[in-house]
């Protein structure tokens, strides 16, 4: 079976071999909506689980028809209902607890720390990660192998033994505890250069060969030539930009950890994460993790458009 | 290779740069493009590298204050002496404890890597081929769905596979359904290795005492110790374990190295399989003969950054197990994680470091003459 | 004219306004207290004493740094030289920070030593000084369903149990047949910060006179191979089970979800029990005896001033604002999770959480903290493995201990 087939017209062949050629597309289809389940099916149970009441969480975790409008987890005297009077079978009665205990806290400021934050470094790194990028893909420079394994080998070794040297060398430029601090360190990496110098070397070098020709400088060449036609990469380079930052813990805890007006949702949600003393606030802990991974998501849905089948070269083939 | 032959031809002679000039140029520009990169590295990860290479040489307990400097007479509060190699001998030559868990480890990441690095890069690629179809309805969905787990935090995944993967969670409830005779396996706290398990049902079962046996001459070799670990042990395969943690890593990186694919699909002009469709091929053979091989540089890059990872694999483990059961999931990462903040042996702790960092560059050179990168500038 | 003296005026005034903040600053001293986030209730209680003591101390000001993952930044603090005057220090890290010489001495600076828990002074004490005064603490305790024990027609577990009614018990209960399917009798972990409980009660001590590590050597093998065979068999007779068994992510859950009906865990369990499954009937007691006497384990933190420290007056006088007997009510009267450290205060934290506190102050008296050296990691890895192998019958108790004691003398003599 193939797509093509199916856009072909098929009017001289019968339904019962139309049937036959298109089963397989159907059991392909299905096959994918198996995959995606079982992708999705673990967030789907953290919202539903998000809004529950703690007792409700433990007592019934599969439960996921809610059964009723939002209720209160506490009783007129400030106990907590028992799950039984909240859960049966498969349905459960919701709750907002979680949701109004997070927002309770400085949400908002950890929510802009961390726009800004993932913006400023993903804008850097479209810039300066593709550049080097470029470089290293297309322009013959001494050392031009080298700097790319030494580029690669930073990826190589374990961020943990490189913790105590960065906060000392943060320190001594004075940008602990502030945005640039944040910034600059991450404003290039070695996984977007190595993205994209292998995405040019798979582009046609014919095109930049026509520009030169017409005289045009390589930085020229680089941002009017090159740059439009990378949209897929660089959509692939910004969406793990943006995840990156955006789930980045490490870093930020030691560069901003102290100062909790800096804190990102990472930060801050992790913080929320010992509220219970020693043990875990499910519906607390699940809200924050929604509330984390939904505007991901948008993000994604968002930037997957520009991967579009040929769309990249349809100006390629006059040429 | 093609570069350097085709770029002179193209260049027109009546522009008055020389050759010469030309190269020249070429370079600075080069070089001017990777500036702005190399000095963020350099100053915040290199010179990082390096002085966690010095600490490797050093006693240091990661604790006392670094100022206090070199232990001397004079300054017996001094934070650090230098040890030479000391460290690597311990962890790499010195039969004992550190040396059994360093070897460990890397017995137990080096089964991680290779079970997770191949399954996730075909996964990948066939997903990304398949929801780059035009025909494909709900493309966007799709793609999101394949995502989710990338994009949902390392932390609350880890959590519900702890909770799916339980005695009694959904993944045993869901066997149970299909084998009514299954008895329920402990998967995250279940220390049998899986190439044992597999040896077993084929009759290979050494009894205690046979492991305790160490005689070349009778061939009975399974108790013999190879850097203080037995070589049955070294035959372990993962542990049930650590094959969970396998599964769940593949399932969460999955859609990172699609989206990968994807970009670099784009690249392929339609044109190419509309002139293969032409001569009769079929999807099958489009996406064997067309697809694999034009995409190969991408294979590469895949394939590189999943060794890398997988090898470097740190957060699951973190969350999940710390190491346990009986040291079954403890890699590499997390001893040099366990060395510098609960032991507070920070020098240890970049010794291992920095063995690991060289394993991998050896592995990334093997795996790059296997997958054969086809890109020009290969010597 | 008028308007223009008036900006004269008004110029002059905030000169000095500005001059008498600068002088005034210079006065104030600022200080920093890090620390790890605890319960919202906790860190408002916190909050509320440092504000107060600022009151009272108009020239220092405290900034209240809790932090996620502190350990690690504190850790990474230390290591640049550039760290707080006054931290929370847990009972495992404590010799570790003074061999690294950033914990200043405390004795002379702290006020009325001789009130807090002597077992607890003790873990924060070098050759009879106390360098840190004690924050607060948890004991283990022996939580008990009592449905299940009504059920059973059994008697409630009390103080006066030994080893022998812990099993009796357990055996009664699981033959009485009223327990629910896939229940057992006793939750228990193979984690050795429980079963060290049980070493403790056998009769086995973790530090010589001298200071020496000495678990399961020489006096002290037969207190572990007798805590181990306890234990193992309580397992393989199927009287308990580890959460990963049960299904759950501790044994406090497995114990709230009806799946054990006794368990032992420390203080958190009481509000995770009450807000997590409130229609749940338990009681607590002490510990059971064992052939060494009672026993139980205790976890702690400890206020510490760092060594490195420009002002160490004001991180003292904020250290004993926290901790002196004024401190210790204010921590019992909000009744959180874990104990005020001073003896005195008992009383008031039983008052604020009710009478199933009672077993956790009972074990202040005779608490142990399991404690082991720097850098024994391997060792807590070795023996935790070992005590998961005999649980589950794969191995002797004797090979376990013999080997867990095997890699303690390695590490020794490292």
């Amino acid at each position: 079976m193939s797509a093509v087939t199916l856009e072909q017209p098929v009017g001289q062949t019968s339904s019962a071999s139309k049937f036959i050629r298109r089963a397989p597309g159907i059991l392909g289809l299905l096959f994918l909506a198996i995959v995606a389940v079982v992708e999705i099916v673990p967030f789907v149970f953290t919202v539903v689980n998000s809004a529950k009441c703690l007792p409700a969480i433990n007592a019934a975790p599969w439960a996921f028809i809610p059964s009723s409008g939002f209720i209160d987890c506490r009783n007129e005297e400030g106990r907590p209902l028992p799950a039984s009077a909240m859960t049966s079978g498969a349905t459960f009665q919701p709750s907002l607890e979680g949701y109004q205990m997070v927002i309770a806290r400085d949400l908002p400021r950890w929510f802009m720390n961390s726009v800004i934050f993932a913006a400023a470094v993903t804008i850097c790194r479209i810039l300066i990660d593709s550049l080097a990028g470029y470089s290293l893909a297309r322009l013959k420079f001494p050392g031009n192998r080298l700097i790319f394994f030494i580029i690669l080998g930073t990826l190589m070794i374990p961020g943990v033994v490189l913790i105590v040297p960065r906060f000392i060398l943060l320190k001594q430029l004075g940008i602990l505890n502030t945005y640039q601090g944040l910034i600059i360190p991450l404003a290039a990496d070695a996984f977007g250069i190595f993205l994209m110098k292998q995405f040019f070397e798979s582009i046609p070098r014919e095109l930049e060969e026509a520009a030169e020709v017409d005289g045009a400088s390589r930085l020229t060449t680089f941002f009017r030539i090159i740059l439009p036609i990378s949209t897929p990469a660089l959509t692939a380079l910004t969406i793990f930009s943006i995840q990156g930052m955006w789930n980045n813990f490490m870093d930020a805890l030691i560069i901003v950890g102290t100062n909790p007006s800096l804190w990102t949702l990472t930060l801050g949600l992790s913080s929320l994460q010992g509220a219970g003393g020693e043990t875990l606030i499910w519906n607390l802990f699940l809200a924050g993790a929604v509330i984390t991974t939904i505007p991901m998501a948008i993000v994604f849905f968002a930037f997957q458009r520009y991967f579009v089948e040929g769309v990249s070269y349809s100006g390629l083939a006059g040429q | 290779m093609a570069q350097s032959t085709t770029s002179p031809t193209a260049a027109s002679p009546t522009r008055n740069a020389t050759f010469k000039d030309k190269n020249r140029q070429e370079a600075m520009t080069g070089l001017g493009f990777i500036a702005p990169a190399f000095i963020i590295l350099f100053g915040f990860l290199i010179i990082p590298m390096f002085v966690a290479g010095l600490f490797s040489l050093t006693n240091w307990d990661g604790i006392t204050p670094i100022a206090r400097g070199l232990i001397t007479e004079e300054n017996p509060n001094g934070a650090f002496d230098f040890v030479g190699l000391q460290n690597y001998n311990t962890i790499l030559l010195q039969e004992g404890r550190r040396q059994e868990s360093f070897y460990t480890a890397l017995k137990n990441t080096i089964y991680y890597a290779l079970g997770v690095v191949p399954v996730q890069t075909a996964f990948a690629l066939v997903l990304a081929f398949v929801v780059n179809q035009k025909w494909l309805k709900g493309k966007g969905f799709f793609r999101t769905a394949f995502y989710f787990p990338s994009i949902t935090s390392s932390v609350v995944i880890s959590l519900i596979f702890m909770w799916m993967f339980s005695a009694s969670g959904l993944v045993n409830t869901a066997i149970s359904f299909l084998n009514p005779s299954y008895d329920p396996v402990t998967w995250l706290d279940n220390p049998s290795g899986t190439l044992h398990l597999l040896m077993n049902g084929i009759g290979i079962n050494p009894t205690r005492d046979m492991l305790r046996v160490c005689d070349p001459a009778t061939l009975q070799l399974w108790g013999c110790e190879v850097a203080s670990i037995r070589l049955w042990d070294w035959l372990s395969g993962p542990s049930v374990t650590m094959a969970t943690i396998m599964i769940l890593n593949i399932w969460t990186t999955i859609g990172t190295m699609m989206v990968i694919y994807l970009a670099a699909l784009q690249s392929i002009p339609s044109q190419v399989y509309e002139a293969a469709t032409v001569d009769g091929a079929s999807r099958v053979q489009l996406f064997r003969y067309i697809t694999v091989p034009l995409l190969q540089p991408t294979t590469f890059f895949v394939v590189t950054i999943g060794l890398i990872g997988a090898l470097q694999v740190f957060d699951q483990v973190y969350v999940m197990t710390s190491g346990g059961p009986a040291n079954t999931t403890l890699t590499v990462a997390y001893l040099v994680y366990r060395s510098a903040f609960s032991d507070s042996r920070m020098g240890l702790a970049a010794a291992t470091a920095i063995v690991l960092f060289v394993i991998i560059f050896v592995f990334t050179m093997i795996q790059r003459r296997v997958t054969r990168e086809s890109s020009g500038d290969r010597a | 004219m008028r308007r223009s003296r008036f900006a004269v005026f008004s110029m002059a005034a905030l000169t000095a306004l500005a001059l008498s903040t600068g002088v005034l600053a210079q006065d104030t001293v600022t200080i920093t207290l890090m620390g790890h986030g605890s319960s919202t209730a906790e860190d408002d209680a916190l909050n509320a004493s440092v504000l107060a003591f600022e009151e009272a101390n108009p020239g220092i000001d405290v900034d209240v740094q809790l932090v996620p993952d502190f350990d690690t930044v504190l850790q990474t603090a230390f290591a640049s030289g550039d760290y707080p005057e006054v931290f929370y220090t847990g009972q495992s890290l404590f010799r570790q920070y003074v061999d690294a010489g950033v914990i200043a001495n405390g004795s002379g600076y702290i006020e009325s030593p001789e009130g807090f828990y002597p077992a607890l002074a003790a873990v924060y004490s070098i050759d009879g000084e106390l360098y840190c005064p004690p924050k607060d603490f948890s004991n283990l305790a022996l939580e008990y369903n009592t449905d299940y024990f009504d059920a059973a027609g059994l008697e409630y577990p009390n103080a006066d149990w030994t080893w022998d009614d812990l099993r009796a018990a357990a055996e009664a209960l699981a033959a009485s047949g009223t327990l629910p399917e896939g229940t057992v009798p006793f939750g228990l972990n193979p984690d050795i910060d429980r079963w060290f409980a049980f070493y403790v009660q056998a009769g086995g001590t973790f530090y010589d006179e001298e200071g020496n590590f000495v678990f399961g050597e020489d006096a002290n093998h037969d207190a572990a191979v007798s805590a181990l065979d306890f234990t193992a068999m309580l397992t393989q007779d199927g009287l308990a089970a580890s959460s990963s068994d049960l299904s759950a992510g501790w044994p406090g859950e497995a114990f709230g979800q009806g799946k054990a009906a006794m368990t032992m865990e420390g203080n958190w369990i009481i509000s995770y029990l009450n807000d997590t499954f409130p229609d749940v009937n338990w009681g607590t007691t002490e510990l059971p005896a064992g052939p060494g006497g009672e026993g139980t384990l205790t976890f702690s933190e400890a206020y510490c001033v760092g060594a490195d420290n420009e002002h160490p007056e004001e991180s003292w006088a904020l250290v004993n604002f926290l901790t002196n007997e004024a401190g210790a009510e204010r921590v019992a009267a909000e009744g959180f999770g874990p104990m005020p450290s001073r003896e005195a205060s008992g009383a008031s934290w039983i008052e604020a959480v009710g009478p199933v506190g009672e077993a956790f102050v009972a074990g202040g008296a005779y608490a142990v903290a399991p404690v082991t050296p720097a850098g024994f990691g391997e060792f807590r890895d070795a023996l935790g493995n070992g005590v998961g192998a005999a649980f589950r019958g794969e191995e002797d108790s004797v090979d376990v201990i013999d080997e867990a004691v095997e890699v303690s003398q390695e590490l020794k003599a490292e």
